[in-house]
């Protein structure tokens, strides 16, 4: 397995561009003229991909990775990848992550709408902000993330978790309006902002809120103040990804005001507002 | 052979294979995580009657622990996996989960062969039980009194071997006692191993069968120093009392390693003999010759 690194030569190509062929597990495994001679879509038009970019190889490496400059036109990069690392310097457009198995995506930058979305398996990583449907159903499916894990260090905008299955979501900063929206199990943890009419639907399923005020909808109920034992694993996992929770040690003695919701469907979900 | 005054006898332990789960037990505090490990490994000690042989491989820090509490990691150990998937669960039900504040998790979790144990359990939330998954791990969140016991899906389980063991014999039942007691305490620190029965020493050593048909085992009546002038006794002309400890293990490097130190801890002034029990070699697929062990 090689490292690649593809770089755009001169302007980014008009119309979108189809991401979902620059997948580490794959080119990693080519030769530099195969990398350079597989076809990509731009706009209406078919490219190869040493037309677009310049691409330059790195010694074989145990830990390959694919390095590709960003661009918000981007749509499915790494999509379905199921193993190695793929770095992305700049905006991971939309369908970042798209149906992914495995590996680790990092995002220097904005993702656009749908990162991560029908994610199985794997860590998507965006260091900038998400667009609207972080971790939801992929384009056709009924079911959001399936599994995986997506870190977000900025924001997130509307219906982060929307039929979200299983996995974890983390939003460092705010939380768009319709959180967790119809989430069916699995677990967001927005770490700053209010979280406006979140867990709207939601079956099962965690949302655990450190900073809003606990002004859930009215169709939660409260069942008191926890310190659940399975959040100390969730912030030691928190940690293992090296979110700024360096200590977790710090949040095991924090208590959570818990609602039970939401009543319209099973009412199995929960939120969790950290007490101040 | 001696070490000191003491004679080691050329003889060797009969150890058989078995299989062993490992589970980490935490608590709110060292109190109730030493609570909850003594009651699970309680009734542990022979697989001739219990339902595994149980024993705490040592106590962890809460910086040892996956959710930073203090805490036990136990091994139990069963004939066949099967038997370890009816006694762990039922053993978890019965004395972890009813247990303040516990919560239990794998000690193997990179092994394949696994067994249900929260998949099991989760029923006494009787529907109100709530599953997590936390780094590919699945949990079980079951509703108690104080909160929730948490419980881990399914836990691992290896090969590992049972029955090594060494005999000790001595003058009195006190130099005897504070033999035994020196070799538990020694192998307590020791990672892999568990000395299953009370205070990890055995009194009534066994030999296969009975005169009476119903019973597998019974007394191992040439050790017994009141049965001296009745049968063909095994025990040293001065010896008074003997005792058994009984060592489980990962594998047989750790098993010889902890019959070494056993042996080593045990001899002393007052200690006239060590040997081991076996049953003519027949049985058991390892055996552990106590002057190669000590090599």
């Amino acid at each position: 397995m090689k490292t690649y690194a593809l770089a755009f030569q001169g302007e980014i190509p008009a119309g979108v561009i189809d991401g979902s062929v620059l997948r580490p597990d794959t080119l990693c495994a080519k030769a530099l003229v195969d990398v350079c001679a597989t076809k990509i879509r731009c706009g209406s038009t078919d490219y190869e991909i040493g037309e677009v970019y310049d691409v330059t190889e790195s010694p074989s490496s145990p830990s390959p990775q694919l390095r590709v400059e960003g661009a918000a036109s981007y749509s499915g990069l790494g999509r379905a990848m199921a193993e190695s690392k793929l770095v992305i310097d700049g905006p991971g457009g939309d369908l970042v992550g798209h149906e992914m198995t495995g590996g680790e995506i990092e995002v220097h930058g904005d993702a656009g709408d749908r990162a991560g979305a029908g994610m199985r398996g794997g860590l998507l990583r965006i260091e900038g902000r998400a667009g609207d449907e972080l971790g939801g159903p992929a384009p056709g499916a009924s079911r959001g993330m399936n599994g995986g894990e997506i870190v977000v260090a900025s924001s997130a905008g509307s219906r982060a978790g929307f039929k979200m299955r299983r996995g974890l979501i983390w939003v460092g900063e705010e939380v768009g309006r319709d959180a967790a929206l119809h989430m069916l199990a699995g677990t967001v943890v927005a770490a700053s902002g209010d979280l406006e009419r979140a867990g709207l639907g939601m079956k099962r399923g965690t949302i655990v809120a450190l900073a809003a005020k606990p002004e859930p909808l009215t169709s939660f109920r409260e069942d008191g103040i926890t310190r659940a034992v399975f959040l100390r694993l969730l912030w030691r996992r928190l940690d293992a990804l090296g979110l700024p929770l360096a200590h977790a040690e710090a949040f095991d003695a924090a208590l959570f005001r818990s609602f039970s919701g939401d009543l319209t469907t099973t009412g199995r979900g929960e939120i969790l507002y950290r007490v101040p | 052979m001696k070490i000191g005054e003491t004679f080691i006898e050329d003889t060797f332990a009969e150890a058989f294979r078995m299989r062993y789960s490992r589970l980490i037990v935490t608590a709110h505090g060292e109190h109730w995580a030493e609570c909850a490990a003594r009651e699970s490994t309680g009734y542990g000690s022979s697989i001739i009657s219990c339902d595994a042989e149980g024993g705490v491989e040592r106590f962890l820090s809460s910086a040892e622990t996956p959710d930073g509490r203090p805490g036990a990691s136990l091994l139990f150990f069963g004939f066949s996996e099967d038997g370890l998937a009816r006694a762990i669960p039922n053993r978890t039900g019965q004395c972890l989960m009813t247990c303040a504040t516990s919560a239990v998790y794998d000690g193997l979790p990179d092994v394949e062969s696994r067994i249900p144990l929260g998949k099991h359990v989760r029923y006494f939330g009787d529907g109100f039980q709530k599953s997590k998954v936390i780094a590919g791990r699945r949990f079980w969140r079951v509703p108690v009194m104080d909160g929730e016991f948490l419980v881990e899906d399914t836990i691992g389980v290896e090969r590992g071997i049972a029955g090594g063991n060494i005999i000790l014999q001595a003058t009195s039942l006190e130099i005897a006692l504070a033999s035994a007691r020196r070799v538990v305490d020694a192998l307590a620190d020791m990672p892999g191993v568990i000395t299953p029965f009370p205070g990890g020493v055995v009194r009534s050593g066994s030999k296969v069968g009975s005169r009476y048909s119903a019973l597998r085992a019974s007394t191992n009546h040439g050790f017994c120093p009141s049965l001296r002038g009745r049968v063909e006794t095994e025990l040293h002309e001065d010896a008074k009392a003997a005792y058994e400890i009984v060592i489980n293990g990962l594998d047989e490097n750790t098993v010889a390693e902890s019959m070494a130190c056993a042996i080593r801890e045990a001899a002393g002034e007052g200690v006239v003999a060590i040997g081991a029990g076996n049953y003519g070699g027949n049985l058991g697929k390892f055996h552990f010759r106590l002057r190669e062990v000590l090599a």
